[in-house]
């Protein structure tokens, strides 16, 4: 376990280090540099170049850079809110992104393993295919479709839920985003928990547990599920990372004044700093959840977690 | 205790003397009755079929395809014709009006109650036809879904099979090589995994500009991950198998028994991924027109077509409408078509 | 053999038909198997012969698309204050099967070790499971009790085992651990299906000896299944030889192996490989089994048989009977048939057997 842990936290490590490595060069691409605005003049220039280190080497660039980004100071934005210190465009809006990203992960992964659950247990009825359309659906079509869908009938049409965020009515406004971002993790857990429970219940160990006495509950949670789990959790990094993605457009389409609108405004009115930052975190996000779910995986799994000690 | 009562069934067949003789079968019974040839892809084909999902989905995806390619020829207008005097017409087809829907009429909702627009009527069009309605520029929305469609497509499918090639070397020769060359390239593999792909789509398009070849290049560089595991994947299982040792022994160079001996064993999971990576670039392809970086007017794709639609959402929903159908339909029939090929690939026989 | 014949298992006239998507497979057409108290029965056949079925019918664990047309399965049991009752389990529904008869007074011990036990559960726990589900038994004295187990099949280092997980340990140990968990509630019958098969032949011989050791010690009954005679010969009392879903002989062990009647039983026979043989070829018995999705009329074994007749393709040979204790279903025993010997090498070998058995004292 030792060896595994070491081998990820290191993996983590060097990945994000190649992160801000790939980031810090496309800062060098970026057309537009913050510092040709005209309104500057020579020895204004020479000052903020001092100031960014940007008249020191590309090494020293680079220590200091990753030195800023790690401990938060990434800088100004220059188109969106002119000086303004990124870390504080951010601070208000990543509790409200991460708020509605953990609902929607949460409401996703008990919904689709129930989902899944039922469509394995009740294989090949009616419930099993109900829960496969509803599983394929989910998946194919993109989650901004569902917040069009959901915002237009339940939102304007019927009035059941406010059709944008606001900070008066969190937990109402919240509902509708919530729903449309958790429909594709819902439905990958939902159809990835069905394939391995089918799996799980035909093999041998349950037969054993079967031929033990054991029935019902007891069987399902403490054999099937368990096991079933294992690989489970390992899909759950990447779907959440999607959950990431699809914040983007769902917070454009709910008005909702997170991280995902920032990013849009940014790259919409090209304020690179602004995109990079954000990118980092993103990255740096998902990367942390990957280690997370990677180290957790090790602590289920006993295969993992011992290492074989011979007879 | 004696069981030497024969048992008496409904149609008994009373055995005669003669039935006690010797049969004459020696040739007969070394004839194996239960080997039945049967060609592995006709298998799968016949697999693939019975799952109704698979078949709908593989239709689906040739009408749509069809409509692709037809539709903006269908009618008398160009993906980019505007007229500005006939803005955001309901959609209107001959024939199906009669029957009171797609006449034209549009019905909008407000405070007030239901309001009827006839645009048509109101400037006496009586002959003009717009089937899915027309966009805030005038511009003909069915030729422009399927105009979309067909760059949507276009940008998908490239994207997936460059995807394909790529990764799939990627995978074939790390999986193949083995040891450092392996490591090595797996480390690079997690790294380059460990950045979100829409990350780095939207730093790309940021610094190239958005165009059709552009989008194909950073959809390109971000799904390869996935086919190359795959790929590998299934190296390391064939790879130690005879046929590869003997044709190693019988001198065959490295490439030849990767590309020549175990790709066509591979075709099958392949062509799974790359069925699904499919709907993964349609659908970053869209989010990308969403947030702005996508393809540049006038030309349009599906996702430009539902961000433009998404500004009049509330006051003209017809105009989401078409592209957003397409789309799902698009990506849900890709779906199933990698599912049902993946199932009929791999069978797991379950049954006794 | 035992003096007391006491009858624990009757199944009578057992038929199951499987539905699959490639249409109804009759898997098993007729089955009558009988087990006295402190017998050891096998069951033997090739692949697909179902006689792995027919015990999982028994243990109510059959799998979902598997129908009972006929038959059924007289279990006798007693009671903790020593009264006897007779079920038919194929009338009992599934709940109760598990309850009452799996894991407390019928238990299986499974083929492959390596997949049979849950890889997340330490064994210790899998062990203790049975005990606690059925008798509610305290977890110190489970845990107790779970260590005599692993002892008494012969695991050292008993207690520190019981924390191990099962990848942990080797094939024959995790067999072991198998038949641990299947004596942990003091079942009366064990059903053994192809234990070791999927082990080294050092082990298997371990593995039998482990199981015919508890077997004198807790006076209980097995079934063997298996395909390979080899285990027969080493185990059995009487022995089941099953083909295409239908029991074709039985007979005791000196009985089948000394003198078979049925063309299938010689076939099998004839198929072990014996290291005097002079013959240069090895005998196979031509042909594959039936496919059980096209039911032919008559003996389901007359495709492969050499000294078919040509009744066998019309009708379905009844039992007839050589002994008390002998049946074989073949139209060759019929007074009508044709006097056939068995071929010449067989008897050679028996011959040979029998001479080895002699020399070695015992009786024939």
């Amino acid at each position: 376990m030792k060896k595994y842990t070491l081998k990820r936290v290191l993996t983590f490590i060097f990945t994000l280090l190649a992160i801000l490595l790939i980031l810090f060069i496309l800062m060098q691409l970026m057309p537009g540099s913050p510092f040709n605005d005209e309104k500057l003049n020579e020895d204004m220039r020479a000052a903020l170049y001092a100031k960014y280190g940007l008249d020191k080497p590309i090494i020293v660039q680079f220590f200091n850079y990753v030195k800023n980004m790690l401990q938060g100071d990434f800088g100004v934005s220059y188109k969106i809110s002119k000086n303004t210190p990124i870390s504080q465009l951010i601070q208000t809006r990543l509790p409200i992104s991460i708020g509605i990203g953990g609902m929607a992960v949460a409401l996703g992964a008990i919904v689709g393993l129930l989902l899944g659950l039922l469509a394995a247990l009740k294989h090949n009825t009616i419930w099993d295919t109900l829960a496969t359309i509803i599983s394929v659906i989910g998946v194919s079509v993109p989650s901004y479709v569902f917040a069009l869908a959901l915002s237009y009938n339940f939102g304007f049409k019927l009035q059941w839920f406010p059709m944008l965020f606001s900070q008066k009515d969190i937990m109402g406004s919240s509902v509708l985003p919530s729903i449309s971002l958790s429909m594709f993790t819902m439905a990958s857990i939902a159809r990835f928990t069905r394939s391995e429970m089918l799996e799980v219940l035909g093999s041998d160990y349950m037969l054993l547990a079967e031929s033990k006495g054991l029935s019902g509950p007891a069987l399902i949670f403490r054999h099937a599920l368990r096991n079933a789990l294992i690989p489970i959790v390992t899909v759950l990094a990447p779907l959440i990372v999607d959950l990431m993605t699809g914040s983007l457009v769902v917070e454009k389409i709910f008005a909702i004044p997170g991280v995902g609108s920032l990013l849009v405004n940014a790259i919409q009115s090209n304020d690179y700093n602004v995109v990079i930052s954000l990118s980092f975190i993103y990255s740096a996000m998902y990367i942390a959840i990957m280690l997370v779910v990677d180290l957790l995986y090790g602590v289920i799994d006993p295969r993992i977690r011992l290492a074989k000690k011979g007879d | 205790m004696s069981e030497q009562t024969i048992k008496t069934t409904q149609n008994a067949y009373v055995p005669t003397d003669a039935d006690f003789r010797l049969k004459d079968n020696a040739g007969e019974i070394t004839i194996d009755t239960n080997f039945a040839a049967q060609s592995f892809w006709k298998d799968v084909t016949i697999r693939f079929f019975r799952k109704t999902s698979a078949w709908i989905g593989l239709f689906l995806i040739i009408i749509i395809t069809v409509l692709a390619i037809v539709g903006p020829g269908m009618n008398e207008y160009t993906y980019s014709g505007q007229e500005l005097s006939q803005k955001n017409f309901a959609p209107r087809v001959p024939g199906l009006e009669k029957l009171g829907i797609f006449d034209g009429v549009e019905r909008m909702t407000t405070s007030s109650g239901t309001k009827e627009f006839d645009k048509y009527t109101e400037n006496n069009l009586t002959d003009v036809y717009y089937w899915f309605g027309s966009d805030n520029f005038g511009r003909d929305i069915w030729t422009r879904t399927w105009e979309g469609a067909r760059v949507s497509l276009i940008i998908a499918v490239a994207a997936a099979l460059i995807d394909m090639i790529i990764g799939m070397s990627y995978g074939l020769i790390s999986g193949y090589f083995g040891g450092r060359t392996d490591m090595i390239m797996q480390r690079i593999l997690e790294i380059a995994n460990g950045i979100p792909r829409l990350v780095i789509v939207t730093l790309l398009l940021l610094v190239l500009k958005p165009g059709m070849l552009t989008i194909i290049f950073a959809l390109m560089l971000t799904e390869w991950v996935g086919m190359s595991r795959i790929a590998r994947a299934e190296m390391l299982k064939l790879k130690e198998q005879e046929f590869v040792l003997a044709s190693r022994t019988l001198g065959a160079g490295h490439f030849f028994i990767i590309f020549k001996q175990i790709l066509p064993n591979i075709i099958g999971p392949i062509i799974t991924q790359v069925m699904f990576s499919i709907p993964t670039a349609i659908f970053t392809e869209a989010f990308l027109s969403f947030v702005g970086l996508g393809i540049p007017v006038p030309q349009c794709s599906l996702g430009s077509l539902i961000s433009e639609g998404f500004n009049s959402f509330t006051t003209h929903p017809f105009q989401i409408i078409p592209p957003v159908i397409v789309m799902a339909l698009l990506m849900l029939s890709f779906n199933l078509v990698a599912d049902g090929l993946r199932e009929a690939l791999d069978p797991k026989l379950k049954e006794m | 053999m035992s003096e007391t014949k006491e009858k624990i298992l009757k199944i009578n006239d057992l038929d199951i038909t499987f539905k699959t998507t490639a249409g109804p497979v009759h898997a098993i057409r007729g089955v009558n198997i009988d087990l006295y108290k402190g017998e050891t029965v096998a069951i033997v056949g090739e692949s697909g012969s179902g006689k792995s079925v027919t015990m999982k019918a028994a243990m109510g664990i059959l799998a979902s698309n598997a129908a009972v047309d006929s038959g059924s399965i007289e279990f006798t049991y007693s009671h903790a204050d020593g009264s006897k009752e007779t079920v038919d389990i194929l009338t009992k529904d599934k709940k109760w099967i598990r309850k009452h008869i799996n894991g407390k007074r019928i238990a299986m011990v499974f083929q492959d070790p390596m997949t049979s036990l849950d890889p997340t559960m330490s064994i210790g726990k899998q062990i203790m499971e049975g005990m606690i589900w059925h008798f509610k038994t305290p977890k110190k004295e489970a845990w107790d009790k779970a260590v005599e187990l692993l002892k008494e099949v012969g695991i050292s280092d008993a207690e520190k085992r019981m924390k191990n997980y099962p990848h942990q340990l080797s094939g024959g140990m995790r067999q072991r651990v198998v038949i641990a968990i299947a004596l942990a509630c003091n079942p009366d019958l064990l059903i053994c299906d192809e234990p070791t098969t999927a082990l080294d032949v050092t082990i298997q011989a371990k593995i039998i000896e482990l199981i015919k050791k508890i077997q004198d010690e807790r006076g209980i009954s097995v079934i063997y299944i298996t395909h390979d005679l080899g285990v027969v010969a080493k185990v059995a009392d009487y022995v089941n030889v099953m083909y295409a879903g239908k029991i074709v002989e039985k007979g005791t062990i000196d009985e089948i192996f000394y003198d078979p009647r049925h063309p299938y039983t010689w076939g099998l026979l004839s198929a072990m490989p014996d290291l005097n043989t002079d013959d240069h070829r090895l005998y196979t018995i031509p042909g594959s089994p039936p496919n059980l999705l096209h039911e032919k009329a008559g003996d389901a074994f007359a495709p492969r048989n050499r000294y078919a007749l040509e009744i066998d393709d019309k009708l379905d040979p009844p039992m007839f009977q050589v002994s008390d204790t002998h049946y074989a279903a073949t139209w060759l025993l019929d007074e009508r048939a044709p006097k056939v010997e068995m071929p010449a090498e067989l008897k050679a070998r028996i011959e040979r057997m029998k001479e080895e058995a002699k020399k070695n004292g015992s009786e024939l």
